[in-house]
């Protein structure tokens, strides 16, 4: 446990991760080996409590041998338009983890008022709203829960916020684009 | 050391002789010497004499006493406590600056002086001997029998070497010593390693020779009563807070409801002070000392202020409740582990459990606490900016785009 990398401007651990460093929309992750053994320590500690108390419909494991980076999947509420369907998601952990959120996208592409065509989600927890209490499970949960109850006033999809109001159509809509999706990407 | 030694051998230069049987006793005789005229060696017989009549007494007081003290540890200690633990710890106060006053040669001089008047007035209001001979065999006796009341039940034990180590030193150049205690062994079943320590220690014969001139002299009222109420305290707090000394031989040595005071500084002298039955020529103030910092938390810890001391013992129990208003405090049916930082997932101390930043009860750890102060420093549990809550300013506005 130590403080901010840039109160102790050590270079960054000889851990790094690759996919922070890919991602544009983290800031250059500098860390200390002891700070991301923390981080790694709290995800190992997500993963264990994940995977005991296992929710229904939600999901996740590290994706490979890198702690730092998830697969998780969600499947539709039942009572929603989502019924039924399962959704993979990548979640990357950046190295200031849980003070920063992590990065959430779709992988499976998702018909939605706040999805957009590359899997971006706009969920406030996992921005400004964000809370280094929160964890995988509740992000996960909380997506899940926004499939079925999306906020159409600031949508990235609009033409899905615009069709929520049929929810037969919209049905529809989103199954083909599952299907399509599950096609063509076969994940 | 050697200058006490000194001091006592030149201030009773032929009691040394007279008083040779009884070389654990070594700080009385400057005492004596002090206040009383010497005996002459013609009065050892009598001496002995008195010692067996004063033991047959002292088994009586010392009934006495425990029915005494059985009868007023329900009555005066518990409402009194107060009292006598503040009077205790300014016992305590008076004698380390009696302490420090006086010069490292002095410092028995010095202690036996502070505790001379009431032990004097005590003595003299003894009806029990007329010459000086009987007072102090009286006096002699009545401190080892103090001892002795320990070790009465007990079985009869040859003398160990650390005793006669004990004893050699407590008598100053006394070859004698050993051949007259080992007889008295025989005789009296007594001379237990802590017993010799504690007679050959003057205070504690003194305040156990003050404690049962208490209890035998009914008018002795208020210092007697605190007296005993303190040598109650001080074994309420010695069995509380040491419990798990390996005073097992000093211990073992005390019938319940006896000898309290004396039992409790014998352990602590046995514990903590293992060099000063080789010291015993300083002993009194060296008692009085260690007594003095081995009853320095205890008086801290006084039955007033033992839920003080168990609240601390217990600080890490009493963080459940808080942690349970934690959990219950946070929105976000993410309950912490008990234990542990609900951010980092590391072990709370009790610094960090006792550490509430927030109104809201969430708890965190110390360190994620400063690191969370350097971003964007609002609570983990309700959002709420630690440094006050006015400052809340959210920008709800373009969730899509992240804040970095």
């Amino acid at each position: 446990m130590s403080f901010d990398g840039g109160v102790q401007p050590n270079p960054r651990g000889q851990q790094g991760n690759p996919a922070i460093d890919a991602s544009s929309k983290q800031s250059t992750p500098m860390s200390n080996p002891v700070e991301t053994h923390s981080v790694a320590r709290r995800l190992q500690s997500e993963l264990m409590a994940l995977m005991t108390c296992g929710d229904p419909g939600v999901s996740a494991f590290p994706e490979g041998d890198n702690i730092f980076s998830w697969i998780g999947t969600i499947k539709g509420s039942a009572g929603t338009v989502y019924d039924g369907l399962s959704y993979k998601l990548s979640l990357r952990f950046p190295t200031e983890y849980p003070f920063k959120s992590p990065t959430v996208k779709f992988d499976t592409p998702c018909f939605h008022p706040n999805v957009d065509q590359y899997g971006n989600i706009c969920l406030d927890i996992l921005q400004d709203k964000w809370s280094s209490a929160y964890d995988v499970r509740t992000i996960l949960l909380s997506i899940q829960s926004l499939l079925g109850e999306p906020n159409n006033d600031s949508p990235l999809n609009s033409y899905a916020a615009a069709l929520w109001v049929n929810q037969e159509e919209y049905r529809k809509v989103m199954l083909k684009q599952y299907r399509d999706a599950s096609g063509v990407n076969a994940r | 050391m050697d200058a006490h030694m000194d001091q006592q051998t030149l201030f009773n230069p032929e009691k040394s002789s007279a008083v040779g049987d009884d070389g654990f006793v070594s700080c009385l005789p400057s005492k004596a010497d002090k206040s009383l005229a010497a005996p002459s060696p013609n009065e050892c017989g009598k001496k002995k004499r008195v010692q067996r009549a004063a033991k047959l007494k002292q088994c009586k007081m010392d009934a006495r006493r425990e029915q005494w003290l059985s009868q007023v540890s329900s009555k005066v200690v518990k409402p009194d406590s107060c009292a006598s633990s503040r009077s205790s710890s300014q016992d305590d106060r008076d004698e380390k600056e009696m302490l420090l006053q006086t010069a490292p040669g002095e410092l028995d001089m010095g202690t036996l002086v502070d505790k001379e008047g009431l032990e004097d007035s005590q003595l003299k209001r003894r009806p029990v001997g007329s010459t000086s001979a009987h007072e102090i065999g009286h006096l002699w006796s009545e401190a080892r029998f103090c001892i002795q009341g320990g070790s009465l039940l007990d079985k009869h034990k040859p003398l160990t070497p650390q005793q006669s180590t004990a004893c050699s030193n407590a008598g100053p150049a006394k070859p004698l010593d050993h051949r007259e205690q080992e007889r008295k062994a025989g005789q009296a079943r007594r001379l237990d390693a802590p017993g010799i320590w504690s007679t050959s220690d003057t205070s504690s014969s003194q305040s156990n020779s003050s404690q049962v001139s208490s209890s035998s002299d009914d008018e002795n009222d208020e210092e007697d009563w605190e007296a005993v109420a303190d040598a109650l305290h001080v074994q309420a707090t010695v069995d509380d807070v040491k419990p798990v000394k390996p005073a097992d031989q000093c211990s073992s040595l005390n019938r319940p409801g006896e000898l309290k005071s004396l039992s409790s500084s014998g352990m602590d002298k046995c514990i903590l002070k293992p060099e000063s039955k080789y010291r015993s020529g300083n002993c009194g103030s060296r008692t009085r000392a260690d007594a003095g910092r081995a009853w320095r938390p205890d008086d801290v810890s006084r039955p007033p202020t033992l839920p003080r001391l168990s609240k601390q013992h217990s600080f890490p129990l009493q963080s459940g409740p808080s942690l349970w208003a934690a959990s219950h405090g946070s929105v976000w049916g993410l309950p912490p582990p008990p234990s542990h930082c609900p951010i980092c997932t590391e072990e709370l101390d009790t610094t960090d459990s006792s550490f509430v930043p927030c109104s809201c009860g969430f708890r965190l750890c110390l360190f994620c606490h400063n690191r969370i102060l350097v971003g964007d420093g609002r609570c983990p549990g309700c959002r709420k900016s630690y440094n006050s809550e006015a400052v809340l300013k959210l920008s709800r506005t373009s969730s899509v785009r992240p804040r970095v």
